[in-house]
Formats: structure tokens, C-alpha cells, sequence
């Protein structure tokens, strides 16, 4: 099955659905870290952890390396920067269109 | 603004906007076609070329944003107007058309209009929706689980 770039946006929104998961993706924003690390101070099961370890990997947002027998996780700024662009491009979509609308809002109650 | 993502994996963002007038008429520039002519498109380099609006509930619309100069460059953007209620809020769907890399993703967007003492609030609140495809497939996964469920009662039952 073709893994379409719509699937790979979807994946990355889903993966960051879930409060732990997003958690996880702060930690690792400060910096790699072991699994282990991770998890530390998140209240969750070995075998719910490796659940959502998947679900962000599949959406692009964590890489492992391997360092001897350890996994180092990895964030992927790239994948979370594409959901950032959709806030900041209606944002500014957005913005400009009210500053349109105020500006004709004006001339129109000066025909008037 | 303020950006948040849902629990469902969507994400929302929302602006306010005070406008100085009155409610009737924050609310008309939204749906008559020579309102939104003059202030959807026209920024300083697009130009908006309104191929299709139909105002009421289940109508369709469609825009092209054209850059000044350019009209190889447009950007076309369609929708459906699911919710008019004059003149308090609008909702309606908001989707690219190829190229662009977004074209086919479903958002869905509600304005709200509020009278304040300054004059008339708008409140937008946009948001991305995970495309049909893959809120169908999330559909099956639920109902394929409760179809297993139903199995197994069924078949406790039978014993």
C-alpha cells in the first residue's frame, strides 16, 4: 500500500493526540534520551510506553539510535514544524483577511 | 489566537477580532458576493476571483486566490455552507484543490458573532480534520472491535 503524504500527515496529528504522548515529545525536545529516561517520571506501563513509542515513531516524530544496547530517542523537529506551519499559515491567513474586512467595514459605513 | 490539539488527533485554532459595527453588518459581508469581493481576495497581491457562492444551508462555494499579475498562480479553495444562522454564526468546510500540497484535507470552519459593547466579536475557529479516508479506517477499527464483542457474547450465550 502506498503511503500517501495525506496518511503522513494524519499519523503525525494522531500521534500527538494522546497527553503522554505529547509529554514524551516535551521531554525529548530538551534533549535524547534513553527509554528508560523518558518514562521516568510518567506514571505508565512498560507495555503502554512501547505502545505510544510506536504511535509517535509511525508518525514521524521520534527516530531511535541504537548505542550499544540501548535506544537513544530522537525527536524529529521536521514532522511537528509541519503541524506548527498549519497554525502559523491560517494564522496569518486569518489575519489579514480581518484586517481586509475591517478596513472595508469602514468605507462601507462612510458611503453610508 | 490560540492553537490546541484534540484529543481526537485534530487540531484547532482560534481567532477573536472586535469589530467597531453593528452585527447585521459584520455578519452580510460574509455571504453577499460583492462584500467578500472586496475583502476576502483584494490584498495587496491577490486578487479574489469568486467562481461560485450559494448562501444558504447545503450551498457550495468556491474561490480562487490569484496572484496579482498571475492567473496561472490561483489557488482555488472550496466548501459547503452547513450552518447559517443570520446573524449569529456560520459554519462551513474548507478544502484546497490540487496543487496544493493540502488540496483534498477536510477543515471545517465556525464563526461566531457576538454583540460587545465595542461592537460585533468574531470568534474563528478553525479546524483540521483528519481526511475521510482515515476517519473511515478509525471507524473500522472501532466497529470491527465491537463486531468481536458481539461475537463473543453471542457465543457465551450459546454455551
Amino acid at each position: 500500500m502506498n503511503y500517501t503524504r495525506e496518511q503522513q500527515i494524519d499519523d503525525a496529528f494522531f500521534s500527538l493526540s494522546h497527553p503522554v504522548r505529547r509529554k514524551i515529545i516535551e521531554r525529548l525536545s530538551h534533549g535524547d534520551m534513553s527509554v528508560a529516561e523518558v518514562s521516568e517520571p510518567l506514571d505508565e506501563t512498560p507495555s503502554q510506553m512501547t505502545k505510544h513509542l510506536q504511535v509517535l515513531e509511525r508518525g514521524g516524530m521520534l527516530t531511535r539510535k541504537k548505542e550499544g544496547r540501548t535506544h537513544r530517542l530522537h525527536m524529529e523537529t521536521e514532522s511537528l514544524k509541519e503541524v506548527m506551519d498549519w497554525v502559523s499559515y491560517y494564522q496569518k491567513f486569518w489575519d489579514t483577511r480581518f484586517d481586509a474586512l475591517e478596513d472595508y467595514l469602514y468605507q462601507l459605513s462612510e458611503e453610508k | 489566537m490560540s492553537a490546541e490539539l484534540k484529543q481526537d488527533g485534530t487540531l484547532e485554532l482560534t481567532i477573536r477580532r472586535k469589530f467597531p459595527f453593528p452585527k447585521d453588518m459584520v455578519f452580510e459581508a460574509w455571504l453577499k458576493k460583492e462584500h467578500l469581493a472586496k475583502w476576502m481576495g483584494p490584498t495587496p497581491d491577490i486578487n479574489l476571483n469568486l467562481t461560485e457562492i450559494d448562501p444558504q444551508n447545503g450551498g457550495k462555494y468556491r474561490f480562487g486566490f490569484e496572484e496579482r499579475g498571475c492567473s496561472d498562480n490561483t489557488s482555488y479553495v472550496h466548501g459547503e455552507f452547513l450552518e447559517i444562522l443570520k446573524p449569529e454564526r456560520l459554519v462551513f468546510s474548507w478544502i484546497w484543490e490540487e496543487p496544493l500540497p493540502e488540496a483534498g484535507v477536510y477543515t471545517l470552519v465556525t464563526v461566531d458573532f457576538t454583540e460587545v459593547s465595542e461592537g460585533t466579536e468574531i470568534t474563528l475557529l478553525h479546524q483540521k480534520f483528519m481526511d475521510e479516508e482515515s476517519c473511515e479506517r478509525h471507524r473500522d477499527g472501532w466497529a470491527g472491535t465491537l463486531d468481536k464483542m458481539e461475537c463473543y457474547f453471542q457465543g457465551n450465550n450459546d454455551e
